[in-house]
Formats: structure tokens, sequence, C-alpha cells
């Protein structure tokens, strides 16, 4: 195993790639009375176009359908998932993103045990027509819960404003026709090509001994046979730099109408993982020192009544897609709609000082040290970069390098006028 | 992790964090007549201070501060209504050249608990104009939240007639009369009658710690602990009562409180914290297993405890024309553990399962805080409320079981004209 020690921050990471091409990350955190575990497919929502495992031509699958495996992965014909967790003191879950689908256990007793039937339930599918048919009345309500909520409808309103054909703007768990269309066939399709150990990765991090814990799951993936190595073809569609839709109003049963303004980034293919970490950064900073806690707009908006302590922002760049969200609920949409618009494309002239700028990344720097107090984040981030070759610690020297030319690069290219929408939800009836 | 308590100020030592929490509690009895004033008087000592003029200028020190997080709220809990003054700031020894940031953290909170900003012994008219409408947005748009909006609303009818009734979030037609100089009240109220408890969770000394305190946190008058948490009001019951309420909305919410006569310092609280792991807590629970797992009903069916007042919650969302089969089947699961129709398996299961999340709590400092709040109401260790959980019985399951009572059913429900789905 090879040691991967992060000295500021007081941690490290003991790294195998196995036989089979499963990555393995362990991470000892001493004094923790829990451990916690996650084994990642680099498989989510946005996997809809790709060819399968041994075939030559692409396919379409139905949308939700990764999230679909998720909730089926859980089915054994002779075993209760959850029950076996809970038999050895743990507690397990699952969920779906863009791009990942995620297993997890946590527990504060047999470690050992509970890894095992982690990397056990996962590698071995078992679904028929049966159990299939029956997940569907489960998920069809898991959608209309979403559907009820006012905050879920607004962003994914706003992904459907953005792009024109990428699937990220499509619902995670599909939808109630779509999810009727799946088959078990279809979910075996996507199960071999994605869940192969070359494309996933194991994270543990606990009060646990790397060298023993090594040796458990080394002999668990070499009982098992898997084909050879191989990297998945995936296919996404062209997506224009304007949005889809400029405008659009939607009708939700809520007190207080919401508004949120878009933007959509360009994301460039030569780029490397690191330049689009950096601007993913100085993203942040930007939308943070526009309409932060301690901006000048933010106290603007809120003393003329335009807005309240719902209103934030949040960004996603990534090699996939890039866009943010800036907006909340309100009682004058339009008139909000309209000033953080202007204010957004007012950004490429912005003066922004060195001062803000390095209070601004000082935040940034105590938030990310505080989210490292929770495993939970610590193994999931630790994943999301490391499929992409990045190190979740080394987010922080990132941070640190960051300069205000950076910033403003991103300020000056980011915000155009044909890339921004507007989504109002607006009390129904 | 080391506990150290003298006079109000607990510390727990521990190096599992990269972060210090300071959390003073501020405690007063709930009552409908006070409880606006106080959650105003929270945000309205949020806003500003005398040393940070406002909002803005109080985060931009806090954002100097490496994003230190303050929260003030005020929150119901039983029979108390308890303001919480929190701060969060990064341990210096994981950042490059920081200077010292515990005490700064500390003079903050000192400085928006003890320093308001009074010109000629009021607030500032402008701030509680402000602040009362954010509150009032935020009460609002807890209606926008459907699955809360349900639970709330079934709380509220359940416990009309009773103090419990109160909501937490404050009452809009309250607002109207507080102002600038009635919070003077509240605030003062708070600070000379309120019990109050100080608790720091981080890498540091208690000795230090306390000497912090004395030379900037000058809270003169201590009281002794004498409020209670625990909520005994009962209720003359007769029949259950069943209310819907519709909406434009794709799923029905169901939500059903329960009347459990069992609290946490009676001797049944270790059983019935494990008749729910039978019953409905987890994912091994009878109403995952048979509402979901079984009839494919629902994505979600649980029940959650509140074992200061005594009650049970069961929710779900679902289809409206299986509203009445789910309650069936919820109901024959309450019957089949009163008549002990449960495995040593189940029995097991449960016990873990509370076992592993009471153990898993005291990895966060949020988590050690509340542990430190039960421990000191039930007078034991986490080692040895484990032990009592190991102890249950099937027969104490199915006795405190057999104590619930069924109270009030409600549905949130889609309008008819509502199809958004076929």
């Amino acid at each position: 195993m090879e040691v991967r020690k992060y000295e500021k921050m007081g941690e490290q990471v003991y790294y195998e790639k196995l036989e089979n091409g499963l990555h393995v990350y362990l991470m000892p955190k001493t004094g923790f009375n829990k451990t916690y575990a996650t084994f990642t497919t680099k498989y989510g929502s946005i996997d809809n176009h790709f060819i399968p495992l041994g075939q030559d031509e692409p396919t379409h699958v139905p949308d939700g359908i990764a999230h679909f495996l998720e909730h089926k992965l859980f089915e054994k014909e002779d075993y209760d998932v959850f029950q076996k967790f809970s038999a050895a003191g743990a507690s397990s879950n699952a969920f779906t993103s863009f791009t990942r689908t995620c297993y997890l256990f946590s527990t504060t007793s047999d470690v050992e045990k509970n890894l095992t039937t982690l990397l056990d339930f996962v590698q071995a599918p078992y679904f028929t027509e049966a159990t299939v048919e029956k997940e569907k009345g489960i998920i069809e309500e898991e959608i209309k819960m979403y559907e009820d909520n006012a905050d879920f409808k607004a962003y994914f309103g706003v992904l459907n404003n953005l792009y024109v054909n990428h699937p990220i703007k499509i619902d995670i768990a599909g939808t109630v026709e779509s999810i009727y269309e799946i088959t078990a066939a279809d979910l075996h399709v996507c199960y071999e090509t994605f869940y192969h150990p070359s494309n996933m990765i194991l994270f543990v991090v606990g009060d646990i001994e790397p060298e023993s814990l090594i040796e458990v799951i080394r002999a668990n993936q070499d009982a098992k046979s898997y084909t050879a190595t191989h990297e998945v073809k995936r296919f996404f569609p062209e997506e224009p730099a304007h949005v889809a839709i400029a405008e659009r109003e939607i009708n939700m049963q809520v007190s207080i109408p919401k508004v949120f303004v878009g933007a959509k980034g360009v994301v460039c293919d030569q780029m490397s993982q690191e330049e689009i970490l950096k601007i993913d950064l100085a993203l942040d900073v930007i939308l943070e020192m526009l309409f932060g806690s301690s901006s000048d707009y933010y106290e603007k908006i809120l003393a003329e009544e335009l807005a309240n302590d719902s209103f934030g922002f949040e960004a996603i760049h990534d090699a996939h897609a890039s866009f943010c969200l800036v907006g909340g609920d309100t009682h004058e949409p339009e008139a909000l709609a309209a000033s953080i618009k202007e204010k957004l494309l007012s950004a490429a002239t912005l003066e922004l000082n060195e001062a803000e700028f390095l209070r601004i990344k000082r935040k940034k720097t105590g938030q990310f040290l505080s989210a490292l107090n929770s495993v939970e984040f610590i193994a999931n981030r630790f994943t999301e970069y490391a499929f992409n070759g990045l190190s979740l610690f080394d987010v922080v020297d990132v941070l640190e390098d960051l300069q205000l030319a950076d910033a403003l690069t991103v300020a000056r290219d980011y915000f155009k006028k044909e890339r921004l929408t507007v989504l109002k939800m607006v009390p129904a009836g | 992790m080391h506990t150290k308590a003298v006079n109000q100020i607990t510390t727990i030592k521990t190096e599992k964090f990269k972060t210090t929490v300071i959390k003073v509690s501020f405690k007063a009895a709930l009552k409908r007549s006070t409880v606006t004033e106080r959650i105003l008087l929270a945000g309205v000592l949020r806003n500003s201070s005398q040393k940070f003029a406002s909002r803005k200028a109080l985060s931009a020190h806090l954002e100097d501060l490496y994003g230190a997080s303050l929260s003030i709220s005020a929150k119901k809990q039983g029979k108390l209504h308890v303001i919480n003054f929190y701060i969060q700031i990064a341990n210096e020894k994981f950042l490059k050249s920081a200077p010292p940031l515990f005490e700064e953290a500390l003079k903050t909170l000192t400085e928006v608990i003890m320093a308001p900003r009074l010109i000629d012994g009021t607030f500032d008219q402008d701030v509680v104009h402000f602040e009362k409408r954010l509150l009032k947005e935020d009460i609002e748009s807890i209606y926008d939240d459907k699955t809360s909006y349900a639970l709330r609303k079934m709380i509220g009818i359940m416990c009309e007639q009773e103090n419990f009734g109160t909501s937490g979030d404050g009452y809009i037609e309250d607002l109207s009369q507080l102002d600038e100089t009635t919070l003077v009240t509240t605030y003062e109220s708070m600070l000379n009658h309120d019990e109050v408890s100080i608790v720091v969770v981080g890498d540091v000394e208690h000795e230090h710690v306390g000497h912090l305190f004395e030379r900037h946190f000058n809270l003169k008058a201590q009281r002794p602990p004498q409020l209670s948490v625990i909520d005994q009001e009962e209720k003359n019951m007769r029949s259950v009562t069943v209310l819907k309420e519709t909406q434009a909305l794709n799923q029905t919410k169901l939500n059903i409180g329960y009347r459990t006569y069992t609290r946490v310092t009676d001797a049944d609280y270790f059983a019935i914290l494990v008749f729910n792991g039978v019953f409905g807590a987890f994912s091994h629970s009878k109403l995952f297993m048979n509402v979901r797992e079984k009839e494919s009903l629902c994505y979600y069916c649980a029940a959650q405890l509140d074992n200061f007042k005594g009650l049970m919650y069961v929710y779900s969302g679902l289809d409206v024309d299986q509203v009445a089969k789910a309650i069936h089947i919820i109901d024959q699961q309450l019957t089949d553990v009163c008549e002990g129709r449960f495995t040593a398996e189940e029995l097991m299961l449960a016990k873990k399962s509370i076992i592993n999340s009471k153990r898993e709590s005291l990895d966060s400092a949020s988590g050690m805080l509340s542990d430190l709040e039960m421990s000191a109401l039930l007078t034991l260790t986490a080692a040895e409320f484990v032990e009592k959980i190991e102890q249950v019985t099937a027969a104490d399951v199915s006795r405190v079981a057999q104590k619930i009572e069924k109270d009030t059913v409600f549905t949130l429900e889609p309008s008819k004209s509502n199809t958004t789905h076929p």
C-alpha cells in the first residue's frame, strides 16, 4: 500500500489499486467510534448513452435507471441487506447523483464483517421481472415526494431552462413514465457495464488498521472473477453555449414566490482537472464576493425588502457541466430577478479589492476545515475528487494559491447575457 | 474525550475535530405569550451589536475569523424554550499562519450576547422592523415545506389545548405588539431570569477556557438548574381526531400522532426506545418492512418519538387511494408489537441499531452536546445507557406498546383537480 500524507491537515490515506482494478483508499481516524465506508461507481444519472460491455453499438437507456439500479441492488434472493448490516451493528444506505452511485454503511462494531457485506451485496446483483415491478410503486412515491418539494422543483426547473440537450437536466430518479419502461434486462446491461471494479472506488474512514483491513479486502476481491479492465465509452450530446429557455414561470402551492437566476458556463474539453478545480474555486469566491453575507449587494436587497435569509447561491463546475444559481424567496420576483441579472452582468467590470478577496479566501478555508469534521463529507468528496484524478486534501492548497487575478478572469468571462435564465415559482391557484 | 464541569461551564476536550464549538444556552419555560418575542430577540441580537453596527459588519468580522459560523436560534424543547448562542471556529493549528482563534470566537459570542446595540436604552427601531419582516417570512415559508408543514399541523391539532401546542416557530399575529422597547424587557428577562449553561467542545483545556470566560464573559448571577424539560401535561382522551386538508399536491402526506405516556425520566424510557426500534425507527423496523417493502405503498414510513412530552409521530407519503390501507397496516403493526408478535431477531436488531447510533453520535460536536444533556437528565454515562438498552426484554417492549394510544390522524391530500401524473 502506498501512504499519502497530508501533514498540515494531520491526515494520511493508504492507497492500493487491486488486481481487478478496484481503487481502495483507507483513512485511519484515531479516537472515532464510527467507521464509515463507501463503495462508489463512477456512474450516475447523466450516463444514459454508452456502449454496453461486450457490444459494439451505443445504446440509450430510460431516465432514472442508475437510481433504479441503486434501489434494486438491495434486493437479494435469500437475505435482507438492511437486516444483515443491522445484525452486525451497522446502518446502511445509498444515493445516486449526476455522476456517481454510492453504497455505504456506518458502524461502531464488526468493521471487517460489514465491509464484506458491502462488497458482496453490491457485487452480486439479483433481480427478476417480479422484483423490478414491485420496486416501481416505491420509486413512483419517491418521485412524487420530490415533485411536492418546492426547492427541488426550482432547482431542476433552472437546469431545464439552462440545458438544451445535456442529460444533467433530467431528474436523477427519472419520471413516473420513464421508470415504468425499465426492465430487468436493462438493469443487467447497466450493471455489467458500470459496476466493473476498475470503475469503482472503495473508501473506508474510521479508527481502522489499514494493513489488516486491506488483507480482508484483497481476499474478498481475489475470490471473485472479473473480465479485464475496460474503459466505458460514454456519449454526451453537443450542448450549445446559450440557454434553452430565457425565462419561465411555474406554479406550486407556496406562500411566498421564489425566483432563481441561473448562469450557464462553458466547459472546455482541453482543460486539465487542476485547471477545472481552480475555476470551480474561483467561481465560488466570486459568487461570495458578489452575493455573500458581507456583500454590499446582499445588504441592499435585504434593506429594499427584495429578499430574505433564504437568499443564496451555489455553483457546480466540473468536466461535465458548469452552472450557478442565485436567488431565493421573494415577494418581488420581477424586481429581484432583474437585480440579480444586472449584478451578474456587471461582474465583468467589477472593481474587486484585495483585502475583500483575502477575507473571502479565509472564510472558504475555514469552512472547508470544518467540513472535514465529518467522515461522511470526507468519504463522499474524496471519492468525487479521486474519480477526477484529484485529491480532496489538496483543495486547501489550491485555494491558498488562488490569486485575485484568477477570480477576475472568471468574473470577466463567465456571465453573459445569452447564458442567463430566470425561473419564477409563483403560488398556485 | 474528557469532560469537566465547573459552575456553568462544561468543557469536552477532544482532538477529533478541526474546529472548536462554544454553545451558550438560555432556558426559560415555553409560553404562548413569550415565544414570538424570544425568537425575534434572537434575530435582533444576531443582526448587530455595539461593536458590529450592521449585519454586514458582523458577517465580515466572522469571515475574517476564517469563516466562523455564528447562530442564534430559539427552539422549543419539551416544556422549555431555549435560546442557543452557538459559534464554531477553526482550530488554527490546521491553518497556515493564522492567529489564535478561540479567544476571538469567545469575544465575538460575548459581544452579541452582552453588548447589544441599544440607542437611548432601546433597540434600534429600524433593526427591529427589519428582523420582524424576516421572522414573518420565515414563519410563512413553513407552509412551503409540505412534509414539515403537515407534521407541525398534526402536532398543533393534537396538542391544541396544551402548552405543548405552542408553536416553536412563533406567531405572525404577535409581531405587531412587539417593538424596540418591549424587546428590552425580553432581553433583560433572558439575561436575569433564564437558566444558563455553557459548553465548549474541542482541543481546549478547561482551566484555560475558565480563565477566558472570566476575562470576557461577565455573567453575574449563577442560577442553579430548576427548570425541567419534561412536560407531564396530559389530555383527556375521548376519540381519535381525524382531519384532512387539500392542496395542489402530487402525494398525500399522512401523519398520525400518538400518546406514549412514557418520558425520558420514566423507568420505561429504555423500553420505549427499543419498542420504536422494532416498530418504526429504522429500515429493518415493522413500518418500513411492511408498508414499504412488502406492499410498495410508499418511499418512506417511519415513527419518531418525543420523549420529553410522551408523544409518537408516524409519517409517510403515499397515493391518496392507499391511505386507508396504509393506516390499517400501521395499526396492525402496533397491535402485533402489543401482543408480542415480533421475533428475537427483530428485538436484537432494534437494540443494535440504537446502540450503534448512540456511539456514532459521539463523533460529532452536536452529538456530544446532546449526549451531555441526555446524560444529565438520565444521570447515566453513554456506557451505562448501552447496558440499559441491552437489558430491555420482549415483555418490556409489549408493555410500553400497550400504553400507546392513537390521538390524531392528519392527512394533507392532493386536491382533485391536481393531475400532474396520469
